[in-house]
């Protein structure tokens, strides 16, 4: 589903919902730019997105 | 019943919602999520129709899944007909992970007031009914707690984005 670029940028999404998880905070313009480009995604691709996140950082705690 | 917790599988849930037609609203980080926000859940969280045909029909699908309710002790509570009639929220744990539930959400809007609040997406072939980035939005003002108010400002950008997006 993904190409390569995409792969790349599903990498840093993924690290900055991390972040975002870590911590509270205001939008930056980081976030305007990761808002732009989730935008950009399908709904399937969004929720991939969102469910590489989960395989990636899902602990027991969470579940 | 589920032996172990489960990282969540979001499609293979609301597959097995849409299977047994239940009537259900899509709300919270996943709703966000397909409205276009870039936040992050570990759960799927519904809000489901009270109406006794779709508890009827909730309660099936639960049981697909071994659903049981999240327990400090460790008991096997499953959440039967009975136990979703009286809406509240129903936190449970299924083999496809955390799912939540619900009879109603903020200031006990319930499914008929979320309705109109909603839109009809379709992922995966699945046709799914999911909250309207603008009532999330509300429904988290509403409920005011520090969790919502962490996102607020990240789903009021992505709207005012979406809404520069679609006025190009």
């Amino acid at each position: 589903m993904h190409n390569p670029d995409q792969n790349n940028e599903a990498v840093a999404l993924r690290d900055e919902l991390r972040h975002r998880a870590e911590s509270e905070g205001t939008p930056s313009a980081g976030d305007v730019e990761l808002i732009r480009w989730a935008l950009s995604l399908s709904l399937e691709e969004r929720l991939a997105v969102l469910q590489d996140f989960v395989d990636t950082f899902w602990t027991p705690q969470h579940g | 019943m589920v032996e172990d917790r489960a990282p969540v599988r979001f499609h293979d849930l609301l597959r097995s919602l849409v299977e047994r037609d239940v009537a259900f609203i899509v709300v919270g980080g996943v709703a966000g999520v397909l409205e276009g926000a870039p936040v992050s859940t570990f759960d799927l969280d519904v809000v489901y129709a009270l109406e006794e045909s779709n508890i009827d029909r909730l309660a099936g699908a639960l049981e697909d899944l071994d659903a049981v309710y999240v327990d400090p002790g460790g008991r096997k509570i499953s959440p039967t007909a009975e136990r979703l009639r009286g809406g509240g929220h129903h936190l449970l744990r299924t083999r496809h992970g955390r799912l939540d539930v619900m009879g109603s959400v903020g200031d006990g809007l319930a499914f008929p007031d979320l309705l109109p609040r909603s839109r009809i997406q379709t992922v995966h072939g699945l046709e799914i009914v999911v909250l309207t980035l603008e009532a999330l939005i509300a429904t988290k003002e509403s409920a005011d707690r520090p969790k919502d108010r962490a996102v607020l400002d990240l789903l009021r950008e992505t709207l005012a984005q979406r809404d520069r997006k679609s006025g190009d």
